[in-house]
């Protein structure tokens, strides 16, 4: 698609469509009022209030919405973005001029996000995010689409100077079709989606409990008592839970990778995604802290992996933008990974594991204490249900042995990367060069066994955690880490 | 494609675990008392107060138990804060600072100064008493796990934190 140009030195406003935005916004924040005055007038009708009353009801909620208004029109007005001397700027604010300074270079990511009244007036909202900020710096409600993508393009080729922009056309490398999408649904973590829906109904139970004093769990314990269970209709129970759940895992990936496309370039990835709200974001490579790839039982038969990518300033407690891409062959995830890290180091370096006292030291010091106190609680109430506590403590030591067998690590002269799993895999790779900061723990057991965990902070995801390893290695890769960071001139 | 990975022998390259470490100041060891002392005050005062207004636990067990609690609390606070300090010590390299300290588990933490965003330098009225201050770096790790060293001396702290500030700006113009 060819894209427009624009002069990004010149100050530009905000869609004439933002005011539409506005509205909403006002209609949001005002909406008790204006329950308030719906209210009044069924009221009126009934003969409780008078006409002058009502007039001044009209007045109030008319001179509310009016004030509610006046800040974010002022704001609308007085909103302005460009590109000065290698910065972004920002000039925004409602009283005081407010100046948003940012140098491009610092610039993680650029998100453009699009609702059904986004896509019909044409625009976009833009997020802007940095790595030093927690939340996002720059957030415009509704910019001209082309204006938002032609930003997107223009910062992504992030150069020393934004004048010398060489434009090279990106590939598109992935593209999710309906059959991926049924794959990937069928694939889906069904127990999960299951305990959301049961989440979600027990919410919904107690709202109604408490909106209109009707005990709905005593109502089903009452109507499921007088059912008489055959085979039949406990085999239809279990197939409507089963369908239900599988719509609802649908419905999710459907949300999650509709209309899906991923474009690869040298700086980086475009993705787009969305189904009831378009979103595309930009990746530039420089800016990912690390990638990890996983698949659950049923994914890896049908040869499925979820990769997700990790950036610097990313949002780690909000799903929805969180870069998730599904893998459906070998080949696009080396192509993908190889924008972070061409030579993985499972490929060239030698594998290492974790010490055998990992698979028993967390069941004996967690799982076993929680699960005897459990099973002596519940034995007088029932001795039966202690079978349940049982069932557990197999159930994890089973799991410890097999996630202690299956931890493999690898690491080479940048990267390091991790495989773990029990019933799916899991495989994560960081570069050196992006850990922050690194620890190294110990406790009274490992430092008799001569081990330790190593902890590898980044900027973009969870603590990198290598546990029980002999300390000599922990020392060595905490050391070659930071020859990589503090030396990277070596590189 | 062409794979190229060269042996790099451990001598070859700085080893952080081999540098002397030096331990915090002395008189941290009372602002951690004095301020243990404030909470068990605190605990004490509670627990007193509980056992004054409910008659259901005036029974030799019930005080027996809260008592030898209180006193293993403050048995294991005293061997922590004895103990952990001696093993809660720095050092200061030229690209990086070393920080160790805990008790039972123990920590190590290195922090590089290229990642350091900013450090700040705290100190409260005890510490204030004492000329001790806390230096805390402020990393980009997204997870809030910054790091802080307590029981550092102002003048060590103001010299730290200047150090690490010099180097940033020094790899900022050599970057440039």
């Amino acid at each position: 698609m060819q894209e427009k140009q624009f002069d990004w030195h010149t100050p530009q406003k905000l869609s004439p469509y933002a005011f539409l935005f506005i509205i909403g916004k006002v209609i949001k924040q005002s909406w008790a009022f204006l329950l308030l005055f719906v209210g009044s007038k069924i009221l009126k009708n009934n003969g409780g209030a008078d006409d002058k009353t009502m007039g001044y009801f009209v007045c109030l909620v008319g001179g509310f919405i009016v004030v509610m208004s006046i800040p974010h029109v002022i704001q609308y007005f007085r909103f302005r973005i460009f590109i000065k001397d290698n910065e972004l700027v920002v000039l925004k604010g409602l009283f005081t001029r407010k100046v948003i300074n940012i140098p491009i270079n610092k610039i993680q990511s650029v998100h453009a996000v699009q609702s059904y009244l986004h896509r019909f007036t044409e625009t976009c909202e833009l997020k802007i995010e940095t790595a030093g900020e927690e939340n996002t710096e720059v957030e415009i409600k509704a910019i001209d689409q082309e204006k938002a993508y032609a930003l997107q393009e223009l910062l992504k080729n992030k150069p020393a100077t934004i004048d010398t922009i060489t434009t090279a056309e990106p590939e598109t490398i992935l593209g999710v079709g309906f059959w991926d999408i049924i794959k990937l649904s069928i694939s889906e973590n069904h127990i999960k989606t299951f305990l959301l829906i049961l989440a979600y109904l027990l919410t919904k139970m107690d709202d109604v409990r408490n909106l209109f004093g009707i005990d709905t769990a005593k109502k089903i314990n009452q109507e499921a008592d007088k059912i008489n269970y055959t085979t039949n209709i406990i085999l239809a129970f279990t197939v409507t839970i089963l369908v239900i759940t599988l719509i609802v895992s649908f419905i999710r990936v459907l949300l999650r990778f509709y209309n899906m496309k991923l474009k690869i370039s040298e700086k980086g990835f475009e993705t787009e995604w969305g189904f009831l709200q378009t979103q595309r974001k930009l990746l530039i490579k420089e800016n990912i802290q690390s990638i990890t790839w996983k698949n659950n039982l049923l994914q890896k038969i049908l040869g499925i992996k979820i990769l997700r990518v990790f950036m610097a300033g990313e949002k780690l407690t909000n799903p929805t933008q969180w870069i998730r891409i599904p893998i459906m062959r070998e080949r696009l995830l080396e192509q993908i990974s190889s924008i972070y890290q061409s030579i993985w180091p499972s490929q060239v370096a030698p594998a290492n594991g974790i010490d055998t006292s990992y698979k028993w030291r967390n069941t004996l010091i967690v799982v076993t204490p929680l699960a005897v106190t459990a099973a002596v609680i519940v034995y007088f109430k029932s001795p039966w249900l202690t079978l349940i506590p049982l069932a557990v403590l197999i159930y994890f030591t089973i799991s410890n042995i097999i996630l202690q067998h299956n931890y493999t690590f690898w690491f080479h002269q940048n990267s390091i990367q991790i495989l773990k799993g029990v019933w799916g895999r899991e495989q994560t790779m960081l570069n050196f060069k992006n850990v922050q900061h690194i620890e190294i723990k110990t406790s009274p057991f490992l430092r008799a066994h001569h081990l330790c965990t190593i902890i590898l902070h980044s900027a973009g995801e969870a603590p990198f955690t290598i546990p029980y390893i002999p300390v000599a290695q922990a020392n060595y890769i905490a050391n070659w880490c930071l020859v990589r960071v503090e030396f990277p001139e070596t590189m | 494609m062409e794979y190229n990975n060269p042996h790099i022998p451990v001598t070859s390259i700085p080893q952080f675990q081999e540098i002397p470490l030096q331990r915090v100041e002395t008189d941290y060891k009372k602002v951690l008392y004095f301020n243990w002392s404030i909470v068990f005050t605190i605990v004490i005062g509670i627990l007193v107060a509980v056992f004054i207004s409910n008659k259901e636990l005036h029974t030799w067990w019930a005080v027996t138990i809260a008592v030898i609690t209180v006193v293993c609390s403050m048995a294991i606070t005293t061997a922590s804060i004895e103990i952990g300090f001696k093993n809660r010590s720095w050092a200061l390299r030229d690209k990086d600072f070393v920080f160790k300290n805990g008790w039972l588990f123990q920590s190590t933490h290195i922090i590089p100064f290229t990642k350091v965003q900013h450090c700040i330098l705290k100190t409260g009225p005890i510490s204030r008493r004492y000329k001790l201050a806390s230096l805390r770096f402020m990393t980009a790790a997204s997870h809030q796990r910054d790091v802080s060293i307590n029981g550092l001396s102002q003048i060590d702290a103001e010299k730290i934190k200047g150090w690490i500030m010099e180097k940033n700006i020094e790899n900022a113009r050599e970057a440039i």
